[in-house]
């Protein structure tokens, strides 16, 4: 049995290389990337079976990449690795569809453990399936598609991806809110009416076979 | 503390306020009065003086002159009444002369023979004036006529007395509707000075936003406003200090304690060396301990609505501190029967400010360590007590200075854990306080909830 992969993403050179040792004594494959669009490639490359995703990565948010990877429709568990530690920026990282969350500076043993809890839970990774070829960039905010592209706002792209990871669902107006906006903020239905309206038409500029549909009294659809 | 100054300050400027008008009314009221009692006094004398001119001359028609020798008429009897004294003196010789007492009769006599026009004679309320009664440019003789002063006298001591009552009520009514004036006009300062003290520790974000300013109220809304940005803002900028110190921290701190770890898990090691990577471990959790509690009274500060069980922070905290008490050989207590012990402040800041105490304590006891709650009207107490050699006396401040540590600790202690503690007691709204001995006393007050 191949042991399991697990991908770290850790800008600080000397700590990431900690971690992959700690993480191959205990049995890991490990393979480490120091930023975001790194780790979207070696994602999709190697096919890791769980991801350690420090919060502050040069190029993007953390909790962005792990949203335009669950837009992708990978669902491979990811452990925000976080020097933040407030609980509005926890919130954050389950609502960007983390998975877990260790605050530095951390204890092996508990990473270890948690990482090992997140395995037995996941399916098996499996290459992502496509989505209409839609591919968000976390670290630009822009959303591609073939060959077209628009830039979108922070929060527009948060608000995508959340769309994006369950096509064809109808994601819940508070899903949305906390996936795109910071815990506490006070943020109206008409607010998210507009980001969405402004949403549809950058899609439409995309060409987008895609649209966003209103499924009324629960949120919004992607299909 | 801050909205006591306030209140009483405000009382003060009151108080200095409604003196200086008591004062100058008092004075008018007081002038007001003497110049009236002055100006009757002049009226009622010049009455007095020319009723007694009038009955003079009504006695001279009842005086004769016969062959140079005076001769009072026999009418006069009918032209004076009885009550009304009139002498008449040829010389100094009486003609005719009242009944009177002897004082009045001797100055009567006095008055013939001198020059004077009139006198009042002590202790008989009675006035005598003079009119000289000439012939042929020589004096031949005088009358006297006699004026009682009493109604004078009395009228005059009436009106002293409803002056003075007129102007005493005067006086009353002044202060109290200046009180009252004053009370109204400085109930805004006494409110918004409350207000601003309030909102400063619990409400950052409010604002009296009373537009531009236009008079002295909304120039001091206007002033206080200011200063709640201020402070709002130096707060803001020890919150972001905080966070990025904590940030920047947090990597290296990682890659230590990391390191420590991995080269822990080397068997080959010996015991020697891994008792010092066992204590590197240990720091270096201190140090992130003390790193989070400082950011947790960063961030606490103005929090409102927190709320938190004593029993059960206190239990937390014993519960963390079981190991190093183990280590150390001793037996944690904890006393907090029935105590209805609700907190206004956050689990994790109690926690934290109660965390060094215990940790302390744990270091010094010989065999025990003891936390108790109790209750006051408005605090829940939680005291940590232990068998150690306690507190030297005057040292119960001392200790509290970051970097001051007991000279007897053979254990290694940070030197900020008690400074620590009561910095975030103080960001919780609360205090610590150490007591004298036998043993170590600490004492933590936090605001009941």
């Amino acid at each position: 049995m191949t042991e399991p992969r697990i991908l770290v993403a850790e800008d600080d050179l000397e700590l990431r290389d900690l971690l992959l040792s700690g993480l191959r004594q205990a049995g890991f494959d490990a393979a480490g990337v120091g930023n975001g669009a790194d780790l979207l490639a070696r994602t999709a490359s190697w096919t890791p079976h769980a991801l350690i995703v420090d919060v502050g990565l040069p190029d993007a948010d953390g909790r962005d990449v792990c949203q335009a990877l669950r837009a992708a429709g990978n669902p491979v568990p990811v452990l925000f690795l976080t020097a933040r530690d407030t609980r509005a920026d926890r919130l954050a990282g389950f609502g960007a569809g983390g998975d877990d969350y260790v605050t530095k500076p951390f204890d092996f043993a508990e990473v270890i453990a948690r990482i090992q809890a997140l395995l037995r839970r996941a399916d098996p990774p499996t290459p992502p399936v496509g989505d209409g070829g839609l591919r968000l960039d976390p670290a630009s905010h822009a959303a591609h598609l073939h060959e077209r592209s628009v830039t979108l706002t922070p929060t527009e792209f948060r608000l995508l991806a959340a769309l994006a990871a369950r096509p064809g669902e109808a994601v819940r107006r508070r899903t949305l809110i906390s996936a795109a906006w910071p815990e506490g903020a006070i943020v109206h239905d008409n607010t998210l009416d507009v980001y969405i309206a402004r949403l549809r038409r950058k899609l439409t500029t995309l060409g987008a076979e895609q649209a966003i549909t209103n499924v009324y009294g629960v949120g919004f659809t992607l299909r | 503390m801050t909205r006591r100054t306030g209140w009483s300050s405000v009382r003060g400027l009151r108080g200095r306020l409604l003196a200086t008008v008591t004062l100058a009314v008092a004075a008018a009221i007081a002038l007001a009065l003497l110049a009236f009692n002055l100006v009757l006094d002049a009226r009622l004398d010049n009455d007095a003086r020319d009723l007694a001119r009038s009955r003079a001359s009504t006695a001279l028609a009842g005086v004769q002159l016969l062959d140079g020798r005076l001769r009072v008429r026999e009418t006069l009897d009918d032209a004076i009444p009885f009550d009304r004294p009139i002498w008449i003196f040829a010389a100094d010789r009486a003609l005719e002369r009242p009944r009177a007492p002897a004082a009045v009769q001797r100055a009567a006599a006095a008055l013939a023979a001198g020059t004077t026009q009139a006198v009042d004679v002590p202790g008989r309320s009675v006035r005598l004036l003079v009119l000289p009664i000439t012939h042929a440019g020589r004096r031949v003789g005088t009358v006297v006529a006699g004026v009682s002063l009493t109604p004078y006298e009395h009228t005059q001591r009436t009106v002293l007395i409803a002056s003075l009552a007129l102007g005493a009520l005067l006086l009353a009514i002044t202060v109290l509707a200046a009180r009252w004036l004053l009370a109204a006009g400085l109930r805004p300062v006494a409110q918004m000075t409350a207000d601003a003290a309030a909102w400063s520790e619990h409400d950052l974000d409010r604002r009296f936003a009373a537009g531009p300013p236009h008079d002295e109220l909304t120039q001091l809304a206007a002033t206080l406003d200011e200063l709640l940005d201020r402070l709002a803002e130096s707060l803001r900028r020890e919150q972001r200090f905080s966070e990025e110190l904590s940030h920047e921290l947090r990597t290296p701190l990682a890659r230590l304690r990391a390191r420590s770890q991995l080269a822990l898990a080397d068997d080959t090691l010996t015991p020697e060396t891994r008792t010092v990577l066992e204590a590197v471990i240990r720091d270096t959790d201190t140090v992130t301990r003390t790193l989070e509690a400082l950011l947790t009274a960063a961030r606490t500060h103005g929090e409102r609505d927190a709320s938190a069980d004593a029993r059960a922070v206190a239990r937390t905290v014993l519960d963390d501190c079981a190991a190093l008490a183990a280590e150390r050989g001793v037996a944690l207590q904890l006393d907090a029967d029935g105590v209805p012990a609700r907190v206004r402040v956050g689990a994790e800041l109690a926690e934290r400010t109660l965390h060094p105490l215990v940790e302390n304590a744990c270091r010094h006891a010989a065999r025990e360590v003891r936390v108790a709650l109790r209750r006051d009207p408005d605090a829940v107490l939680i005291e940590v007590t232990d068998d150690g050699p306690g507190v030297p006396t005057g040292e119960e401040e001392r200790i509290f200075d970051p970097g001051a540590r007991s000279p007897d600790v053979n254990a290694g202690s940070a030197g900020l854990g008690l400074a620590l503690a009561r910095r975030l007691a103080h960001a919780a709204g609360g205090e610590v306080t150490a007591r004298p001995g036998p043993g170590g006393r600490f004492v933590v007050r936090l605001p009941a909830g």
